[in-house]
């Protein structure tokens, strides 16, 4: 039975991360706006994703106002750090080759207590005027679809309370945060399967050792490894542990508390209970090491995490998606928040301009330019891990890898964003006429990376350097200090050319090669084989 | 072959202009003779792929991509639509489609 109902501007669909974080640009864009925030769960309770990149913690401090949120209540992450063992899975933490930071890096980045960070957000929201209801299932969500039916609140959709009672709702804008429930996609049929098959187990640890206070003489050798990543604290990157097919993280989430996780192909539904996951991690010795005193608070898995979406954003329709709702790639370099994040940005947009007063003409063009944007930044992403699992089984090609990613990373994705070029329709047009060329760059180098493994794997050498050896991930930033600032586009390309030639030059020293010929730009951009 | 009719500067000089305000959004009252592609109008040498690739309907022929980067400005580009064209009515053939496989030791081709 209907005992009441409400209307609001926006009906935002959940509030986890994605929710919260919509729910609070909008507010700070729309103080006038009546915005509703729903969430079926009474607790903040522990989430995975806990590490934030460039774009997001970007967009946290430059969009929402939280740098000093972030700092006083989260905590500085110190980059990424992979670690790489032999192929018994028998080397010491200190024997290790490693890829990792040695000063904190220069655009701030965090390690995120979500229960936290999503509670104290719940808080701001509520302060900034978002009408919050907790506890209530969201049920018979229906999409009106442009039809006249009330036009300024087309949508309808139940809350039924756990007491009983049941709300309607009609809403102007419906923005779906509900995750992996993916109220939108389910009724539309948006959801589209990824072959990427990678799943994931995790849990939380209290008791973790702590690597940044390894001391000699327990641990001989401590010093000497300290002073290698110049003393730096590792423990607040985010900690690879890294094997041909999977990975297993380290992050630290405050209050003694430790995160860890398995990813990969490697994933097997006995490792999904406390047992299982523990007797998984203990087959690798420095990691074992590490967790000899570890208790766990809970753990948590996905067999299948990937899939992809036919569609992002309806603006015409006034319906959106926002992070898990929509789709998912893989954890490996934390995008998850960086798409919440520029998501976020363009529903603003939308929503801002709708409320006042554009053309349906404009929203239906910048709806549609945000969606292909966004398949498209999915479509890179994906190109990013499809096949590339067993790259990380090597410190020799994971470390080619990571000075491709992260610099490509910079300078076309973190640069568009810190400049707003996804919000501007020339931009935006712009980058969606490449779209072809840099897929197949992309792709390019991922099949020269996975070229790299069979033929070390070949000579049984791909584990030939995954002892002793140790280089700080910053091979390609030393063009850092022009991210974000005006550049021309010659000057974007003029260090991707680089960055391409530096990767193929170091593939061909892997493969024994000679040095070759720099190539220009638009070869990379071809369908051709860079091995 | 049938032999491309050379159309005047001014008539380049318009179907340069047309090609790059269409595709890259410029205002076409910037567009000048003069105005460097690179730093005045803001292009790089992707954009100039693209160019180049909307210029065979005036050349005839499939570009040479290396040649992208050796025009500096429009009067440069319509100099080029004309080599082109002298190229095509001279039979020279067109460059190959794809480009030689890269990152192999050429001494071993």
């Amino acid at each position: 039975m209907t005992d009441t109902e409400e209307k609001l501007d926006i009906a935002i669909l959940g509030g986890g991360l994605a929710g919260n974080l919509v729910a609070r640009q909008l507010s700070l864009r729309l103080p006038n706006a009546s915005i509703g925030l729903f969430e079926k769960d009474t607790e903040r309770g522990y989430k995975v994703g806990e590490s934030s990149v460039e774009i997001a913690s970007n967009f946290f401090i430059r969009k929402l106002g939280l740098s000093t949120y972030m700092v006083d209540e989260q905590l500085p992450k110190n980059g990424l750090r992979f670690f790489f063992d032999t192929k018994e899975k028998n080397a010491s933490l200190f024997e290790m080759s490693e890829v990792g930071s040695d000063r904190l890096p220069m655009f701030p980045t965090f390690q995120i207590d979500r229960a936290r960070f999503e509670r104290d957000l719940l808080e701001m929201n509520r302060g900034t005027g978002v009408k919050v209801a907790i506890g209530g299932t969201i049920k018979n969500l229906d999409l009106k679809s442009g039809t006249d039916d009330g036009k300024t609140h087309r949508h309808t959709f139940e809350v039924h309370e756990p007491g009983g009672s049941v709300r309607k709702v009609r809403a102007r804008w419906i923005v779906d945060a509900s995750g992996r429930q993916q109220l939108i996609s389910k009724l539309r049929g948006f959801r589209t399967p990824e072959r990427h098959a990678c799943g994931s187990v995790w849990g939380r640890f209290t008791n973790v050792t702590d690597m940044d206070a390894l001391m000699e003489p327990r641990w001989p050798g401590a010093g000497a490894w300290k002073s290698r990543a110049r003393h730096t604290a590792r423990v607040l990157s985010t900690n690879h542990f890294c094997y041909k097919g999977y990975w297993i993280w380290f992050i630290p989430i405050a209050r003694g508390i430790t995160s860890l996780g398995v990813v990969g192909t490697v994933f097997e539904p006995w490792m999904s209970s406390e047992e299982g996951f523990f007797k998984f991690m203990r087959q690798h010795k420095a990691v074992a090491s590490l967790i000899e005193d570890a208790k766990c608070i809970d753990v948590g898995h996905f067999a299948r995490y990937s899939y992809g979406t036919k569609q992002f954003f309806g603006g015409p329709e006034r319906w959106a998606m926002i992070g898990e709702s929509a789709a998912f790639s893989d954890p490996f370099y934390s995008p998850g928040s960086d798409y919440i994040s520029i998501e976020s940005d363009m529903i603003t947009d939308m929503i801002v301009r709708e409320l006042g007063g554009c053309t349906e003409e404009d929203l239906a063009e910048r709806s549609a330019l945000y969606d292909e944007f966004m398949k498209f930044r999915f479509d890179a992403t994906m190109l990013l891990y499809r096949d590339q699992y067993p790259v990380l089984g090597s410190y020799e090609t994971m470390r080619l890898k990571w000075n491709f990613d992260i610099s490509c990373y910079y300078n076309l994705w973190v640069d568009f964003f810190m400049r707003d070029h996804h919000l501007d329709p020339r931009k935006l047009r712009e980058q969606l006429r490449r779209k072809d060329y840099v897929l197949q760059a992309l792709e390019n180098f991922s099949k020269l990376f996975q070229k790299l493994v069979v033929e070390l794997e070949a000579k049984d050498q791909l584990h030939r350097s995954n002892l002793g050896q140790y280089n700080n991930g910053t091979d390609l930033l030393y063009f850092q200090n022009e991210i974000g600032a005006e550049r021309k586009k010659g000057a974007v390309n003029t260090r991707t050319e680089e960055i391409f030639n530096f990767c193929l030059e170091e593939a061909r020293r892997i493969l024994g090669e000679g040095a070759a010929e720099k190539l220009e730009l638009h070869r990379f951009m071809e369908p051709v084989s860079l091995a | 072959m049938a032999q491309i009719p050379k159309p005047s500067r001014e008539e380049v000089l318009k179907s340069v202009v047309e090609i790059l305000a269409d595709s890259f959004e410029l205002d076409p009252k910037k567009i000048t003779p003069t105005s460097t592609l690179y730093e005045e109008l803001d292009l790089d040498s992707i954009d100039a792929i693209d160019i180049f690739t909307q210029l065979r309907e005036l050349t005839g022929r499939r570009p040479d991509p290396a040649d992208a980067r050796k025009v500096r400005t429009v009067d440069e580009l319509i100099d080029f639509v004309f080599e082109e064209i002298d190229k095509t009515n001279a039979g020279v053939p067109e460059p190959s489609a794809a480009p030689p496989a890269t990152g192999g030791d050429p001494g071993k081709q």
